[in-house]
């Protein structure tokens, strides 16, 4: 949801496959920040030159902060499914809209998030 | 491609942050003591993905005798499923376990996990060595529950109060080690710039920071 809005608030028309890797987002350097993502979560071989072509597109300090960023949201993924927390009331609306559209309902943590069944239930 | 040869340091906030993290590991806690709780950091920075032939066993089928370290089989097999497949936790699972262990040992057990995960997988992405761990201090757990937690919904009781997003109250259970966690979210992630769509102060716009983090959620199938 607030890869939509902050995308919004630029003017950026972002489609949601971006988010699951099912299509590039119009945001500068989407492409190096999703590889970045992705070799940092997967922790392999890869991750050394998605570090360096992300550095080399946008310099040392975003990349810190890029590397920041996926840590910290490995974490936060952690907590939320290790403690159930329910969906925010302000997010469930949302969710309703992209939750068919980009499979969401296939993931694990779906049956397990309180809140997600009624709104892929809207959706559906 | 070319490699760096210069090492790339966590800004001076979130190592700050993370030195408060890192130092209360090795403290005793309100359910573990500080051998114990550096055992469960350790176990959650060796844990990765097995492949599917080599799952973890199933926890009701693992002893519960605590080991040289002070954690059970099950114990174990719990910090390294919660490390790497969280997602898969149901809530009948949760709370049969909070059920055994205590929940509020079991909040504390995760928070640590999300703090060694958050302090490592930083260190991982910037391609620099982990931290070592402290020294563990002598003592015992203060057995000290937190007030204003109740059932908000989630699998454990929470924080009846919050100022956020759910996911700032998850494991409010566990007292101090999630309010450390806590500023360590709150400085690597958006800091006062959360309810701001737009960043200009920043070396990565707001956008560029959500499709990180969506990305690396959509990756862990977190669905929240």
């Amino acid at each position: 949801m607030l890869l939509g809005l902050s995308s919004d608030a630029i003017d950026a028309d972002i489609e949601l496959g971006a988010v699951t890797g099912q299509a590039e987002a119009p945001i500068p350097h989407s492409a190096e920040l999703a590889n970045f993502a992705e070799a940092s979560w997967r922790r392999d071989g890869s991750l050394d030159d998605a570090r360096a072509a992300l550095l080399a597109a946008l310099g040392a300090a975003a990349l810190v902060e890029a590397a920041q960023t996926v840590a910290i949201f490995r974490s936060l993924n952690i907590a939320a499914d290790s403690s159930g927390i329910p969906l925010d009331d302000g997010w469930r609306e949302s969710a309703e809209e992209f939750i068919g559209e980009l499979g969401l309902d296939k993931f694990s943590t779906a049956a397990n998030t309180p809140g997600f069944l009624a709104a892929s239930d809207v959706s559906g | 491609m070319a490699r760096m040869t210069n090492t790339l340091e966590l800004q001076p906030i979130v190592a700050g942050h993370a030195d408060a993290v890192w130092a209360a590991l090795g403290e005793p806690g309100a359910w573990w003591t500080g051998a114990e709780r550096l055992a469960i950091a350790k176990i959650a920075r060796i844990s990765a993905p097995r492949p599917l032939w080599d799952r973890v066993p199933a926890l009701d089928t693992l002893s519960r005798d605590r080991g040289v370290e002070g954690l059970s089989p099950f114990l174990v097999a719990l910090a390294e499923r919660l490390a790497v497949e969280p997602s898969l936790f149901s809530r009948d699972e949760v709370q049969a376990i909070a059920a055994e262990i205590g929940d509020a040992a079991y909040a504390e057990l995760a928070s640590v996990i999300c703090s060694v995960v958050a302090i490592d997988q930083a260190a991982t992405a910037l391609g620099n060595p982990y931290r070592s761990f402290p020294a563990p201090e002598a003592g015992d757990p203060s057995r000290v529950r937190p007030e204003g937690m109740a059932d908000v919904g989630g699998h454990i009781e929470m924080s009846e109060v919050n100022f956020g997003p759910n996911v700032a109250r998850s494991l409010s259970l566990a007292g101090a080690d999630h309010t450390r966690w806590q500023m360590l979210t709150f400085t690597m992630y958006a800091g006062e710039g959360f309810a701001e769509m737009v960043w200009d102060d920043r070396a990565l716009s707001r956008p560029q920071v959500e499709l990180l983090a969506a990305r690396t959620s959509a990756l862990n199938e977190c669905f929240y």
